[in-house]
């Protein structure tokens, strides 16, 4: 079975589906050619031509507002937008058309998509290359949001989310990248969207992440064993639909949670999580739930390593949770 | 890129109609007797149907509405020329467009009054009406976003040899939006097969925008509505023989007057008399006065619709909000 890294195990996922469905077209600025800015759409201008691998204007508003064209008229777009913190520009045509078309047309139009997107920091992207803004789009009817943290769920989710009917944002952690080899299959299989995987089973606290940071939550828990806490790390893949059975399930064994995620605390996705396992396993809980997260600045270029809730910021959480 | 502008002389504003109601014969769409008084009774309709939605505002049973006088008759006119495999999206306040492209009067007045039988399921205000099985795309009420997305649509046509065109009516204000601009260029650089129709007001200039984005300019006399069905008609032509895109600029006159100089050219023509006349009139009324009737016994959507389509199936909690709000 061949070792991919996540940029690799994208790529084989994108030619793999256009390969089987002639409706799935990839667009995006310099996703032919040049083969997209981190080079996970490289050779499939090749193989599939221009009129399926489509440079478009340097314009997000208008990727994603022709994509709703393309959509409508039974294409499936595969939409890149070189950088999360890029995808304000078509904030608009995301959270009033793509995620609403379906309802407001009665069913009629869905307007189904995979808008790929970069996300995250500690690459020393700055302000501007390192945002995680995926609460916005959580907090919308209507999108559906994944995040993979290794090559063989990225390829497995992607595969999932382009046949899945809805709208979906995918976000790749760009930290993740290159840093992680594993097997990936050739061909056919499919990680289903909304199931979280439990990547370290434990008793006595839960550890939710996702993305980049899952690695931060995993280091975290290895050096808490070491003082006797044995944590349960989830990664949860899907962000929304979330697998509200898997933390709750998780909670009711633990009792305790540590929530980790790089976006600013206030009102993350962190917030909500934690607002579900008070809502559903209120009664089980020994201990205050407990973000870890990015601060509520900007996200700063020289003290990146600072801001991101790495392993040395998620320890003493799980710690102080542990004992509480 | 082939020189555009060889084709197009700004001060060029196309018109049909003169004012004794004689069509100019190098502009004349050479309409049939019936086609004439079929695009007559579109127009009708739209004045009678205005009258009729303000006087339902006027009850407070629907929401207020914003079209411009004079719109309307150009979106009617404008429609009048698609085909059946052609695509529309409509502005807001073009209800007339959408029941020139033969969008029943039931279906319509449905979404107006907010019935079960809408086809969007009463999810929108007035006059975003939107039906597939009609290609009928609705808009949002932010001008301009469907610009994009019209040009997507025609694009993905292109792509996939379909040789039918899309309508995008916009309304006073678009050129005025960033969205308008991006949909421009992209149909521009992918020579989509749309025709985008502003309607402008008060001698506000749009068409020479076109030249920036490589897409044919046009400009019509937006209260004649022979010369709008012409330059549409040629303009999707153009579309739909591989040309592209191509934005055309209609000046709406500050009083609407499409109906009386059509009505002037069909008496003229000796197709239409007082007498017919008053009957397509009475016709209208009498099929708005029925619509709104049956419109009014309809029930409203169910309660627990509102949680349907938000996905293709509702995840758990919307299976869970909508348990609580039902019970």
């Amino acid at each position: 079975m061949p070792q991919m890294n996540m940029v690799e195990a994208i790529n084989d996922a994108l030619r793999h589906e256009m390969r089987r469905d002639p409706r799935v077209v990839v667009m995006g600025e310099d996703v032919g050619k040049v083969g997209g800015v981190f080079r996970v759409t490289r050779d499939l201008v090749e193989e599939f031509g221009t009129e399926r691998v489509i440079d478009t204007p340097l314009s997000e508003g208008g990727i994603i507002g022709t994509a709703i064209g393309m959509a409508l008229y039974g294409m499936v777009p595969v939409p890149e937008i070189q950088f999360s913190d890029f995808i304000f520009p078509a904030f608009d045509q995301i959270v009033s058309e793509v995620a609403k078309f379906r309802w407001r047309s009665g069913g009629e139009y869905p307007a189904k998509m995979v808008i790929r997107t970069p996300v995250g920091g500690g690459i020393r992207g700055g302000l501007y290359h390192s945002q995680s803004p995926e609460a916005y789009f959580i907090h919308t009817p209507g999108l559906k949001v994944v995040c993979p943290s290794n090559p063989y769920d990225a390829k497995g989710l992607l595969l999932s989310a382009i046949r899945d009917p809805d709208p979906v944002l995918f976000f790749e952690p760009k930290r993740a990248y290159r840093a992680v080899k594993r097997d990936v299959p050739e061909g056919e299989y499919t990680v289903p969207l909304s199931k979280a995987a439990v990547v370290r089973e434990g008793r006595h606290v839960t550890v939710i992440a996702w993305g980049a940071m899952l690695y931060e939550a995993l280091e975290a828990s290895n050096r808490a064993a070491e003082q006797g806490i044995d944590c349960e790390v989830l990664d949860l893949r899907t962000l929304w639909p979330v697998d509200i059975d898997a933390i709750v399930e998780s909670v009711k064994k633990t009792g305790r949670v540590v929530v980790v995620h790089e976006a600013p605390k206030t009102c993350g996705f962190g917030a909500e999580l934690i607002a579900l396992i008070n809502e559903k396993a209120f009664l089980h809980l020994e201990a205050p739930p407990v973000r870890v997260t990015g601060w509520d600045t900007p996200f700063p270029y020289t003290l990146e390593m600072d801001y991101l809730p790495l392993a040395g910021r998620i320890l003493p959480a799980i710690v102080e949770t542990a004992r509480f | 890129m082939e020189d555009l502008r060889h084709e197009f002389v700004l001060d060029d504003v196309v018109g049909v109609l003169g004012p004794d109601g004689d069509a100019d014969p190098d502009t004349d769409p050479r309409l049939s007797d019936a086609e004439c008084v079929a695009l007559y009774g579109h127009l009708a309709m739209a004045r009678r149907l205005d009258a009729t939605l303000r006087a339902l505002r006027d009850e407070g049973r629907i929401a207020n509405l914003t079209g411009a006088p004079g719109d309307d008759a150009v979106g009617a006119a404008a429609a009048s020329a698609l085909t059946a495999g052609d695509w529309l999206f409509p502005g807001v306040c073009d209800a007339a467009s959408v029941l020139a492209r033969g969008v029943s009067l039931d279906a319509w007045m449905a979404h107006a009054l907010g019935t079960a039988d809408d086809p969007a399921k009463a999810r929108q205000r007035p006059d975003h009406f939107s039906s597939r099985a009609d290609r009928v795309v609705g808009t949002n009420p932010r001008l301009a976003s469907q610009t994009t997305q019209a040009a997507g649509l025609a694009w993905a046509m292109r792509m996939r040899n379909d040789r039918h065109a899309v309508l995008c009516l916009l309304d006073g204000a678009s050129a005025e939006a960033g969205e308008f601009h991006n949909g421009l260029n992209f149909a521009g650089v992918f020579r989509a097969p749309v025709v985008f129709l502003s309607r402008a007001h008060q001698g506000v200039a749009v068409a020479q925008k076109a030249f920036a984005y490589g897409v044919q300019p046009a400009r019509v006399d937006g209260g004649d509505p022979l010369a709008v069905v012409r330059v549409v008609r040629d303009a999707l032509s153009r579309a739909r023989e591989g040309h592209g895109a191509t934005l055309i600029e209609a000046q709406v006159p500050d009083h609407d007057g499409a109906l009386a100089r059509l009505r002037t050219h069909l008496t003229r023509r000796g197709t239409l008399t007082p007498a017919l006349d008053g009957e397509l009139t009475a016709r209208c009324d009498a099929a708005l006065a029925a619509a709104v009737e049956r419109a009014s016994h309809a029930s409203a959507p169910a309660l627990s619709t509102a949680f349907d389509d938000v996905f293709a199936t509702a995840p758990w909690h919307l299976a869970e909000q909508r348990a609580r709000a039902t019970t």
